[in-house]
């Protein structure tokens, strides 16, 4: 069981990690923005953390970048729909372990939740 | 120690043993040593006073036997090329070596050849030596085993070379960093022409789909990055790509090896066939998906095809906003219009990106208009189109103002005209008299601006305004004669034409005929006890009920209603009306009204415009009412009743307006209960359809078990029969037991034959309850575990 922090501006997206997670039997936190998912991140013991790119306000990259500097060494996956060398570099550059290219099925999903949480 | 050795399968092995061999024997004896395996190309050995020799032939050495001596540090090289051409026995003999031992090659209890060992006459083989000999052979046929497979391997790979190149799926072997590690498949080099020199998949890919080539470059770093599983990494690599105008799918298997991957099998597949299958069928569920849309909410459904298009225009002609782009997408996946839902989905996607959205945006407007054609091809172009009734309409607006106000305007506009409709009308309708007068057919021009207007406002100026075409037909045009005698074209001429100019309206009515008589009108004024001594009494007196220049009132025109209606019509929406007239060369007739302000195009922010208050239509009577009085010059309206004849309208009207706020907020009521209505009996058919599964599951089991049971009860009977005989027990308690028994058959059997019937009656019924719902009780499966129902 790892508590997962989910940060997308989708509700619709928060919705079905969350269904997708909890049927694995992990905890989950949400976060609809940057700002909320940093709290969320000082306050909680995260194992882990989705974050998507596209946000209004805070972008999912600049966030990562904060919650690195905020100290946060969990695993941190960027979820997107665009997968470009840019965005690659941008995102190692920001702290990102990974990326879960949306939508993502749950086997995948699950499977990299084991991997990364199982290592952590 | 020298040795020389072919390269024998597995030839360290080979070499290390023979090396033991030489060394151990030396100097006791000389040894011949000869493996004749079933295959005599494969390995030749000599062992020979220590040293070891060795002669390999193609296919196992792959050099010659020289090769081999030079190779190694041979101290017998004369002799070896003397027993290189009689390695047999007899040879061997005849070289001095008489006894000759032979060792069975042994592997899987088969025997593949023998080790064929020659030993100097004079010499024992000893218990080590035979030991050490029995070893070698092990190994040899160890040796041989992994060279056959070996051999039996590059076989098996030409055969499924040959199978593979000959299929239609491209298949290759990859390395773990994505470059190709064999020759792909001919299906893969017809489709994406020779491997790049780098060897990249997504470099091989890049001239074809670059997009795509650059994704699985992206997605494939995070296969070796290691931070995700494999399997992870793997199932997000992309899958769908374009080569030489087909549609790939591509699948990556990992060949993995010690917890680490080794190789990703690539499968190549031209997928058009499947693809075109795909949106066969997804155009048959979209199509099913509309129709039940139509039955539950044919106005909804209206809506959306209206709303859809204006919003794909909108998209083509690239003003749309992204909000649109998702409106449409949402409001196609709530109609089942999956293929453009993701039509709008991937044009969405293209335009948070930044990429180029052109492609994307035509790729839309195609779905849409192929969604179009089938529903087109499907249900006929009347339902497509969907001409609401005006109730429906105010049902949906009632709808929309409930729970969607924002659009209410929007809605509200899908029933306005297109003003070139209306004048479309009114050149209809100028034909039509000149037809029916006996005139030439008038020339008529029309001149629109591109505007929709609520007929609701601007239905009744139009009414008007056809009197005012028939007048210009009927009066205003002359008889060709006339027309020829003042040097016109027999034809006449009618302009009409509708402008908006900032918040107004302008209608012109222009004609070249023989202008106003004014001297006519100033008589007909004068019968009528109306002022004439003015030109602007006279231009008034043009407005006034029932005034008529025609010397006869013919079946078109002529009872003086024509310019009368307009003015009316004109004052209600805030304007007037101007007639300009020159003698022998034409009338104009010039209207201009206020435009409401909801009707001034999406550009000005207008403030939600109520819908005409009671107060205000009884207002506008009342105004009305003055109007005409001034109008007609009367300080009181002449004694007929007419005042309160209008009082007592106006009354009724506002009684009307009453009853109509009342029934119009029902009518949200009855929407927001339609909605809610359709909603549930959506659930009912849900849960119905389950039930019946489950009904016809539990039937079926008892019928199952009934069936069953019953013979068993049977042959208990028979049992228990026996038993009490042979215990002669008493008569009546065998009686009884058997009577109960009987019972419990029969009533199973009846049971079952009941049960059977309904659950063959089951689908019918289920079929005549809800219409659309596929259900075949005998394919529902009959579980194996416990019954869920007791029998008794």
């Amino acid at each position: 069981v790892s508590r997962i922090l989910i940060v997308d501006d989708a509700p619709l997206i928060r919705d079905s990690v969350r269904s997708l997670l909890e049927a694995s039997r992990h905890e989950v936190l949400e976060a609809e923005d940057g700002d909320v998912g940093l709290e969320r991140l000082e306050g909680g013991d995260v194992d882990l953390c989705l974050v998507d790119v596209n946000m209004p306000r805070m972008s999912g990259l600049e966030m990562i970048r904060r919650a690195r500097a905020q100290g946060f060494s969990g695993p941190m996956l960027v979820l997107t729909t665009e997968s470009t060398r840019a965005l690659r570099a941008k995102a190692r550059a920001a702290g990102a372990t990974g990326w879960l290219t949306k939508p993502a099925d749950a086997r995948t999903l699950d499977a990299t939740i084991a991997h990364l949480a199982g290592g952590a | 120690m020298a040795a020389a050795l072919g390269r024998a399968p597995d030839a360290p092995a080979v070499l290390r043993a023979a090396g033991r061999l030489s060394s151990e024997i030396e100097p006791a004896a000389r040894l011949g040593l000869s493996l004749r395996a079933e295959d005599p190309s494969v390995c030749e050995l000599y062992v020979l006073g220590g040293a070891l020799l060795a002669r390999g032939r193609a296919p196992l050495a792959g050099r010659s036997a020289e090769a081999a001596m030079t190779h190694g540090e041979s101290t017998h090289r004369p002799r070896l090329a003397e027993i290189r051409d009689r390695p047999d026995a007899r040879a061997l003999e005849a070289e001095g070596f008489g006894a000759l031992l032979h060792l069975p090659l042994l592997a899987g209890g088969t025997c593949l050849g023998t080790l064929d060992v020659a030993w100097p006459t004079e010499g024992e083989v000893d218990e080590e030596t035979a030991a050490i000999l029995e070893h070698a052979a092990l190994i040899l046929a160890s040796s041989l085993v992994g060279h056959r497979s070996a051999e039996r391997a590059a076989m098996a790979h030409e055969e499924a070379r040959a199978i593979l190149d000959n299929v239609e799926v491209g298949l290759a072997l990859l390395g773990p960093e994505g470059e190709l590690r064999s020759a792909p498949s001919r299906a893969l080099v017809d489709w994406l022409g020779p491997p790049p020199a780098s060897g990249r998949l997504w470099d091989w890919l890049e001239p074809h789909d670059p997009a795509f080539a650059e994704h699985l470059d992206v997605a494939w770093s995070a296969l070796t990055d290691g931070f995700m599983p494999t399997s992870a990494a793997l199932a997000q690599l992309p899958v769908r790509c374009a080569a030489a105008g087909r549609p790939l799918e591509l699948r990556f298997r990992p060949v993995e090896h010690d917890g680490g991957l080794r190789e990703v099998v690539l499968v190549a597949t031209d997928i058009s066939e499947r693809l075109e299958r795909d949106a066969a069928r997804r155009g048959e569920q979209e199509l099913a998906a509309a129709m039940r849309f139509v039955a539950r909410d044919r106005v909804g459904f209206g809506a959306f095809l209206q709303e859809t298009s204006r919003l794909v225009d909108r998209i083509r002609e690239g003003v749309a906003s992204a909000l649109e782009v998702h409106t449409l997408k949402g409001n196609a996946a709530d109609a089942g219009a999956a293929s453009v839902a993701e039509a709008a989905h991937a044009l969405e996607t293209a335009l948070g990106s930044g990429a180029d959205a052109e492609p994307r945006r035509e790729a839309l407007v195609e779905q849409w208009r192929r969604y179009r054609e089938r529903l087109e091809a499907a249900m006929g172009p009347e339902l497509v189109e969907v001409g609401l009734t005006a109730q429906e309409h105010a049902r949906f607006e009632a709808r929309v103002a409930l729970e969607a106000p924002s659009l209410l305007r929007e809605v509200r506009s899908w029933r306005w005209e297109r003003l070139e409709t209306r004048l479309a009308h009114l050149r209809d309708v100028a034909l039509r008299v000149a037809e029916r007068l006996g005139k030439p057919a008038p020339e008529v021009e029309l001149d629109a601006d591109r505007v929709r207007l609520d007929p609701a406002v601007f239905g009744p100026l139009w009414g008007s305004l056809e009197h005012a075409v028939r007048n210009a037909v009927d009066h205003g045009l002359e008889a060709p004669e006339a027309r020829r005698a003042a040097g016109k074209p027999e034809r006449g001429r009618v302009r009409i034409s509708a402008r908006c100019v900032e918040e107004r309206l302008q209608l012109t009515l222009d004609d070249d005929g023989g202008g106003i008589d004014w001297s006519k009108v100033a008589e007909a004024a004068r019968r009528r006890g109306l002022p004439d001594d003015t030109t602007t009494d006279l231009r008034a007196a043009l407005f006034a009920p029932g005034l008529s220049t025609a010397a006869q009132v013919t079946e078109v025109s002529g009872r003086g209603l024509g310019l009368e209606a307009l003015a009316y019509e004109a004052r209600r929406l805030d304007g007037a009306v101007r007639v300009e007239s020159t003698p022998g060369a034409g009338t104009r007739l010039l209207v201009d009204v206020a435009l409401p302000a909801e009707d001034r195009g999406p550009e000005a922010p207008a403030p939600e415009a109520p819908p005409p208050e009671q107060d205000g239509w009884a207002a506008l009577v009342r105004e009305d009412l003055d109007a005409h009085r001034a109008l007609l010059g009367y300080e009181e309206i002449p004694d007929l009743g007419l005042t309160e004849q209008l009082e007592h309208r106006i009354v009724q009207l506002e009684q009307a307006m009453v009853r109509y706020r009342t029934l119009e907020r029902s009518l949200v009521e009855v929407a927001r209960h339609y909605g809610a209505v359709a909603e549930r009996v959506d659930r009912i058919l849900e849960k119905g359809v389950q039930d019946a599964r489950e009904d016809a599951r539990r039937l079926r089991e008892l019928h199952f078990r009934a069936r069953e049971a019953a013979p068993e009860a049977a042959e208990l009977a028979l049992e228990l029969l026996a038993r009490l005989q042979r215990q002669d027990v008493q008569g009546q308690e065998l009686a009884d037991i058997s009577e109960a028994v009987r019972a419990m058959t029969e009533y199973l059997e009846d049971d079952a034959g009941t049960l059977y019937d309904r659950l063959v009656q089951l689908p019918s019924t289920l079929d005549s309850l809800l219409p659309r719902v596929d259900i075949d009780a005998r394919d529902v499966p009959l579980d194996e575990g416990g019954p869920s129902l007791e029998l008794f």
